[in-house]
Formats: structure tokens, C-alpha cells, sequence
């Protein structure tokens, strides 16, 4: 099945007034799409499920939009505006410091001054040979000068063209860092040629094309892999001259008419780019070109680019990272006012085709209108945007111990895999991906989608406050990272949805200060409070994870890469970093597997008073769970155990388990180092909180999905339900 | 740190059956085939499960997997991309309306590519007590 429309919106968190653009993409062929604005209740449409349940709401977009279909131009690079130093026929000399990841990928610009569409300007590039080329145009005629000498892939090489006019001589410069010396090639230039200035900016790491008729522009022949210290100069410079800019050792001015010389190693938490020639050419990464990477000068003895940033010249560029597919606009909402907090999406028809595009809506500022929050994971959500697993992964089958379904979203993405990788995957170069980005469409958070996790599987927790007729305002993990504690302020009790896996400081910060209130947190999922991520105040809708080396099965990052770039922090899990999961909410994760969970018995803790509230209507010797749309069962997938070893508070209680109910394909995955007593299992966990607050945890990703099973009465529904109605009571604990 | 186990004290390979071949065909191919066909999505006896990880290993270029035709009532098998940006390659003739027929004709076509037994596409479901111990 082939997707006729798709799309994404240009902020996922809005509140009334506020103005979402959509961006949408028809397949060709197609002359129109209609839209309008949903309330979305539940999604998964698969037998024995709540199906899809939409409201309609009328803000003045919904109607029919001409369809157009949109490419997706992926590919990082660096752009800076062109400038009298930066003419091309002003350049003399190209060089920068490489470590080709496919050289063999075919045309790779490394620094341009190129438009190849207009035949005119300079480049240093890698050849369709894989060599080191020079290209030069006049406007009528393009000549290519290479070493003949394919460049080595994963190898620090120095690299350099200049063109003495005067002589009529190219030469080019490709040598190993740590090999022998290189040698020079030399090529005549032919008489009276010369370069003709295209009038593009200068790019790092592709050439420049526009393509008007998409209102595009930027980079094409994007180049894979790192990229140190690239310099451009008004003069022929010798060997000796720009081994001095390499290395930094010589000062700048010992090459005479440097025009730039780019330090990727400074602010590296922005997308600036800092020349540090006293000519000032700063630049902007786009579409996040990866930084605080090792530089060619690496020398093992800093693992924090803070304490070393010239370690860290170098920023690894990819053609398939994307930040912002950059289309146009299809039609654009403003948030009606008194619009009820909650899910919405844009419902697109194309084709007899129906798709989503989700967003989120806060109340106004300063003014909730629930006492209940749904803390909206769209860290996780973006984590797993676009997962490849399914069909790139060996271990997918495996896992899931069934043959992959591969949905009409999943063939989206094997057809455009310039659409850019989730955290799970791996870039073509093989880099594990560092960054994941909103500002393009993401295939699985999509309410039909028959991926039951994240945001289908959170649709189940919102059909059933609707249900239970529980009113609840919503927040996004970017809101809630950017503001603090005080976007909870007027909030007495929040839920998290059934897999918050990725946080940020901030959001975990803000959660600790929410509890120490007198807050409730109820943690309706598992494997959650995992991963630490960083999100950039000055760049929505990203972020960044570094997994360290502490994954079972994902890319681990090279050793001195473990620091995110966008803060600083150290990168991995949060248990390694000193803020076990235990800590805040009485579990943490240990054991994962996909055929069958199970369900829940009562523990002697569920007897306690403290705990009587939890259990009414439940009977001593009764399951709890033992259905759901996730394994038949409400303990399963990815699950959580209580640990006073691995941080539980001790006066946590431990009120039912799973143990001893899983199947052999559940596989260990915690890291019990202190615990003499790991084992299997979900853990239902209560504890009290500082200053009246209250923490009630599930341990169990499929626990939201067995919610709607006969109809919402069921025992899970009404566990769920007596902990919401008592953690919004203003009594304290 | 010591180890937890002494190779002298261990067991060769050959005397706990890990032999030379690389692919052996086990002993119950089609018990264990009675078994999985009566409950692919297991759980599975020991011996089926070790079956199973073998018939599931490999790259997962080529693999074979379920194309949606109709969402939850229809899927082609396909062989996965063999290259990221290159298409799924339909199993001709290989269309089906149940998931579990889906599981039991790839069993069938690993069983052919691993051991080149051919099983018959009518192997009676059912327990088998040999197999399931």
C-alpha cells in the first residue's frame, strides 16, 4: 500500500490564539486534499479495539487545498552569505582536514563556492572516482582536476587545491595524517580560463542549488563524514602554509590573504559557525551537521569537549540529516480561543486516503482548566520518529518473535530514507543518529498506526479519561522543559503516557520540585525516566541523545563522544548518571520481551491501609490485567521492578507483581548491579512524596492498552481510575 | 576474576551435540512444525524456540517479511530491502488473509532453504508430546 498524503505541523504545542502551520505532500497525480481540525479521543482501529474516535471542530481551515507533492532535500552542510572575499574568483586556495565516511559515494562537495547548475564557481570536492578533485567553471565550461588517488575512507587526510594564476598551474594536496608525506599533483590550467563567481554563498559539506519551483534552497552533493578547519585564501598557499592552519600552530597571519578559517570547535551548542580570521565570515549549520565530535587532534585525554574544545574541531556532516523539510505552508491554524486542552490533528483526505497530523493544546497561559495533566511524552515520541527496526534491524524478528508487518508507513520510509533516521537507527555512513527533529512527517505518530506504542498506545489513556469523564489539560515535554517547574503550578496531579523513556535535566528537575510540592505523579507506563536528552531554547522541536556505552543493542557513540552537544551534560542512561528511575517513581526498568505479558497479583503491601484507596472494588485473590491489546495481558513489552537496591525509597509499597508469569522470551535487559534479587517482572509500586505529594507507579508499557478492554470495566480501569480520582484530591498524603 | 565455569570440567562440544555442520536438521523437524503451526506465536517448547532462533538469524537484508495489502485482513510476503533505499521484492504467489498461515509458509520455505525438507503445506497442526518436552 503506497501513502497518498502525509504531513507535519510547525509546532507540536500551542495554546488558543496561537497560530500551527501544516505542511502537507500529495502523491502525484492528485489535484486536491481536504482538511480539517480534530479532537482526537482513541485510534487503534484493529479488531477488538476502541477504533478511531475524532470530534470535529470548526476553526475556518477545514475545506480543500490544492495537492502538491513535496520532495524531501535532507543533508547537512554549513552556509555562509556570500561576500567580495567570497567571490569565486577571488579564491586561491581550499583546504580543510577530512574523514571521509563514503568516499566512494559518488560527487561530495567538501567547500564550495558552486552552483552546478550554473556551470561557474569553485569547489573542492570528492570526485565520482572517489578522488580529491578541484572543480572549476567559467559559466560555459566546467574542468575537474583530480590526484588520481581514490581517498581513504575513515582516515584523517589533509586536503587542498590552489590555483596559481599567473603559472597557469592547479595543484592538489591529499595526504594521510599519519601516513608518509603526501604528494603534490599538478595540472595545467587551460590558457586564459579562468573561474566566473556563480554569486551563491560558500557551503561546507555540499554545493549550493536552489529549486525555485519547490521554494527550496540549499544544499545538494552533500558530503558524508568530518570536516576540520576548513580555510579559503586570496592566495596560492604552499605546503608549509596551510599545514599551519591545519595544525594551528603557526599564527593566521603567516598565510598571507586568508580570507576564512572555519573553528567548528567553537560554539558548538548553536549553529553558528565561527570564522577566526580577523575577517569575521561567520556561518550557520543547517540541518544539523553533528558536533562536538572528535576532531583529527583527538588525544584521548578529554572526554568533555568543554574542557578541550579544539579536540573538537570537526563536525560530522551527512546527506541524510535533516532538521526542517522547509516546505511551504498548506494552510495555517489559529488556535480558537477557548478551544479545551487536549490531542488534536489535522484529518487530511487525499486519494480515499485519511491521514493525522497531531498537535497539542494548552489551555491559556497562566490558566488551567483541569487540576489533571497529561504530560504529553513528545521527547519519546520524537525518539522513535520514523523507527526503521521493523525492516533494518536483524534482531526485528527476533524481538517481536513474529514476521514483520510492514504498514504503508513503514513503505513510506523505505521509499524516502532521506526523511532521516530515529534514535534506534543508524545514518547511511553508519553513525547512530544523535538528533531527532518534528519539522518533518513522522510515519508512526499517526492514531491508526498499528505500531501499539507511544502515541497510538497513549490514545488508550486519553479514551479513557474521556470515558471516565475525568477533564485533563495536557502539556507537551518540550513545555514542560523550557518552563519548569511552574508550567505545573494550579496542577495537582500529572500522568505520564506508557512509555516516557527520554528526559531531559529539566524535566526531570521539574518533576522533583512538582513531587516535593505536594504533587502527584501517576507513571502509567514502563522503561520510562530512561535515557538522558537535551532539547535547544533556541532551535524547537530537537533533540539530542548520546546512549554513551551504555546500550544493549543501539550504537553506543565513540569513546570521547559520550557529551551532548547541545548542553554539555553527559550523555546515557539516567541511572548511570546518579537519577536512578527508582528514585522518582519506585521502579526502573529490567526486562523486556513482545509475544505474551501477563498479569498482576496482589503482594502483601497491597493489604496496607496506605494502599487501601487503590484496591476498592478489587477482590484479595484477583488478577489484575490479565487482558489487553499488547499481549493479552497489562504487565508486558517493557517493564519496571521495584529495587530498594537500585534506588526505591524503602517506604515504597510494593503492592502486585507479574513475577513468575512471563514467558522465556522476556529477556533481562536491566542492570541489577546492587540487587542480590533481580527478577522478571512488572511491579505495581506506591510511595508518599515530600509534602503530601504521592507517586503511583505501573511498571508496564502495555498496562494503557488493556484500559478499554470490555467496554473500560475491567480491573485495570478501575485500578487506574481510583488512583486519578484520590491524587486530585487536595488531601494530603 | 575467575571464570564461573573450567573448560576441563566442561563437556566437548561434540558430546553435548554441537556439531561440525553448520545447519543440523533436527531430529523432530516435523513435530516441531505440528507444533508451531498449532501456536506460532508460542510459547514455544525449547527445542522450537532453538529452531526458531536459527531460522530468524542472519542479515536482515533479504529477510522475509509481511507487506500490508488490506490493514489487518491482507498481506503479500515480501524479501526485505537489500540495500537501504532500494524496494521489497514480493514472494510471487505468496498472499494470505491470516497472519499464522503467513508465519507457517515462511517455516516451511526456511525449512526448505535450511535442511531442504520440503513440508507439506497440510502438516496437521496439533501437540506433539516428543516435541513440546
Amino acid at each position: 500500500m503506497k501513502k497518498r498524503i502525509v504531513g507535519y505541523c510547525d509546532r507540536q504545542s500551542s495554546r488558543p490564539g496561537d497560530k500551527v502551520g501544516f505542511m502537507v505532500s500529495c502523491a502525484a497525480g492528485e489535484a486536491e486534499f481536504s482538511a480539517d481540525i480534530v479532537r482526537v479521543i482513541s485510534g487503534d482501529p484493529q479488531p477488538g479495539a476502541p477504533g478511531l474516535k475524532v470530534e470535529p471542530v470548526k476553526t475556518g481551515i477545514e475545506g480543500s487545498y490544492p495537492a502538491v507533492e513535496r520532495r524531501i532535500r535532507s543533508g547537512s552542510y554549513v552556509r555562509v552569505e556570500r561576500g567580495d572575499r567570497l567571490a569565486a574568483d577571488r579564491i586561491a586556495t581550499i583546504q580543510a582536514t577530512i574523514w571521509p565516511t563514503l568516499p566512494r559515494r559518488g560527487e561530495q562537495a567538501i567547500v564550495s563556492i558552486h552552483a552546478p547548475s550554473r556551470r561557474s564557481g569553485i569547489a573542492l570536492r570528492i570526485n565520482a572516482r572517489g578522488c580529491l578533485s578541484l572543480l572549476v567553471a567559467d559559466g560555459a565550461t566546467v574542468h575537474e582536476f583530480d590526484t588520481g588517488k581514490p581517498l581513504e575512507t575513515r582516515v584523517w587526510q589533509f586536503v587542498a587545491a590552489s590555483i596559481d594564476r599567473r603559472a597557469g598551474k592547479v595543484s592538489l594536496w591529499q595526504q594521510r595524517l599519519d601516513g608518509p608525506a603526501g604528494r603534490t599533483v599538478e595540472h595545467d590550467l587551460p590558457a586564459g580560463f579562468d573561474v566566473a563567481d556563480p554569486g551563491v554563498p560558500l557551503l561546507i559539506g555540499g554545493a549550493f542549488e536552489t529549486f525555485p519551483q519547490e521554494s527550496w534552497e540549499g544544499a545538494v552533493q552533500c558530503f558524508n563524514g568530518r570536516i576540520e578547519r576548513p580555510a579559503v585564501a586570496g592566495r596560492p598557499l604552499s605546503l608549509a602554509q596551510m599545514q599551519g592552519l591545519r595544525s594551528a600552530v603557526a599564527p593566521l597571519d603567516a598565510a598571507p590573504d586568508l580570507h576564512a578559517l572555519w573553528d567548528f570547535g567553537l560554539d558548538i551548542p548553536t549553529d553558528r559557525v565561527v570564522d577566526i580570521s580577523p575577517n569575521g565570515l561567520d556561518g550557520e549549520a543547517v540541518n544539523l551537521p553533528v558536533r562536538a565530535v572528535r576532531g583529527s587532534g583527538w588525544s584521548g585525554r578529554h572526554f568533555d569537549w568543554r574542557q578541550a574544545p579544539g579536540e573538537y574541531a570537526a563536525m560530522h556532516f551527512l546527506e541524510d540529516s535533516l532538521y526542517d523539510c522547509g516546505w511551504p505552508p498548506s494552510f495555517e491554524l489559529t488556535v480558537p480561543a477557548g478551544l479545551r486542552s487536549g490531542f488534536y490533528a489535522a484529518r487530511i483526505r487525499c486519494g480515499g486516503e485519511e491521514d493525522f497530523i497531531p498537535f497539542f493544546v494548552r489551555p491559556a497561559a497562566g490558566a488551567p482548566t483541569s487540576k489533571l495533566l497529561f504530560l504529553v511524552p513528545t521527547a519519546s515520541y520524537l525518539a522513535y520518529t520514523n523507527w526503521r527496526l521493523p525492516f533494518e534491524n536483524p534482531a526485528s524478528e527476533f524481538l517481536m518473535s513474529a514476521l514483520p508487518v510492514i504498514g504503508p508507513e513503514d513503505e513510506f520510509l523505505i521509499d524516502h530514507p532521506e526523511i532521516g533516521p530515529s534514535l534506534y537507527d543508524t545514518h547511511l555512513d553508519g553513525l547512530s543518529a544523535h538528533y531527532s527533529s518534528q519539522l518533518r512527517p513522522n510515519l508512526n505518530m499517526r492514531p491508526t498506526h498499528g505500531w501499539l506504542e507511544q502515541y497510538p498506545a497513549d490514545l488508550y489513556i486519553t479514551n479513557f479519561l474521556e470515558e471516565q469523564g475525568l477533564d485533563f489539560d495536557v502539556m507537551t515535554d518540550e513545555d514542560l522543559d523550557r518552563e519548569g517547574v511552574s508550567a505545573l503550578d494550579g496542577y495537582r496531579c500529572v500522568l505520564t503516557g506508557s512509555h516516557p523513556e527520554y528526559y531531559s535535566t529539566g524535566m526531570l528537575d521539574a518533576l522533583d520540585a512538582f513531587l516535593g510540592k505536594g504533587g502527584r505523579l501517576a507513571y502509567l507506563g514502563g522503561n520510562g525516566f530512561v535515557w538522558r536528552v537535551a532539547f535547544r531554547h533556541d532551535k524547537p522541536g530537537v533533540i539530542e541523545m548520546r546512549r554513551a556505552e551504555s546500550s544493549s543493542s543501539i550504537g553506543a557513540n565513540a569513546p570521547g563522544e559520550y557529551h551532548l552537544g547541545f548542553s554539555g551534560e553527559l550523555g546515557g542512561q539516567w541511572k548511570r548518571l546518579g537519577r536512578p528511575p527508582q528514585a522518582l517513581c519506585g521502579v526502573g526498568f529490567i526486562a523486556q520481551g513482545f509475544d505474551y505479558s501477563a498479569s498482576y497479583g496482589r503482594l502483601p503491601d497491597s493489604f496496607d491501609p496506605r494502599a487501601a484507596f487503590i484496591f476498592e472494588g478489587i477482590g484479595a485473590d484477583e488478577r489484575i490485567g490479565n487482558f489487553g491489546m499488547l499481549g493479552n495481558g497489562a504487565g508486558g513489552v517493557e517493564v519496571d521492578c521495584y529495587s530498594v537496591a537500585e534506588g526505591t525509597p524503602p517506604h515504597a509499597l510494593r503492592l502486585a507483581t507479574t513475577a513468575g508469569a512471563h514467558t522465556a522470551t522476556y529477556v533481562y535487559e536491566g542492570t541489577y548491579l546492587n540487587d542480590p534479587e533481580p527478577e522478571v517482572r512488572a511491579d505495581l509500586v506506591f510511595l508518599e512524596a515530600g509534602a503530601g505529594g504521592a507517586v503511583f507507579s505501573v511498571g508496564s508499557m502495555a498496562w494503557a492498552t488493556s484500559l478499554a478492554y470490555n467496554g473500560g470495566d475491567n480491573n485495570v480501569a478501575r485500578v487506574t481510575e481510583n488512583v486519578v480520582r484520590r491524587f486530585l484530591d487536595e488531601r494530603p498524603f | 576474576m575467575y571464570s564461573s565455569f573450567l573448560p576441563s570440567q566442561m563437556p566437548t562440544p561434540d558430546e553435548v551435540g554441537l556439531g561440525s555442520t553448520f545447519s543440523p536438521l533436527p531430529k523432530d523437524l516435523t513435530a516441531l512444525a505440528r507444533r508451531f503451526r498449532s501456536m506460532p506465536w508460542g510459547p514455544h517448547p525449547a527445542a522450537l524456540q532453538a529452531l526458531l532462533q536459527q531460522m530468524r538469524s542472519g542479515r536482515v537484508q533479504g529477510k522475509y517479511a509481511l507487506q500490508v495489502v488490506v490493514p489487518y485482513r491482507e498481506w503479500q510476503l515480501v524479501r526485505l530491502p537489500l540495500e537501504r533505499g532500494m524496494p521489497m521484492e514480493p514472494v510471487e504467489g505468496a498472499r494470505f488473509t491470516s497472519l499464522a498461515e503467513a508465519e507457517w509458509a515462511v517455516f516451511r520455505l526456511r525449512a526448505r532453504e535450511l535442511f531442504g525438507q520440503d513440508l507439506p503445506a497440510d502438516l496437521a497442526a496439533g501437540e506433539d508430546e516428543e516435541a513440546a518436552t
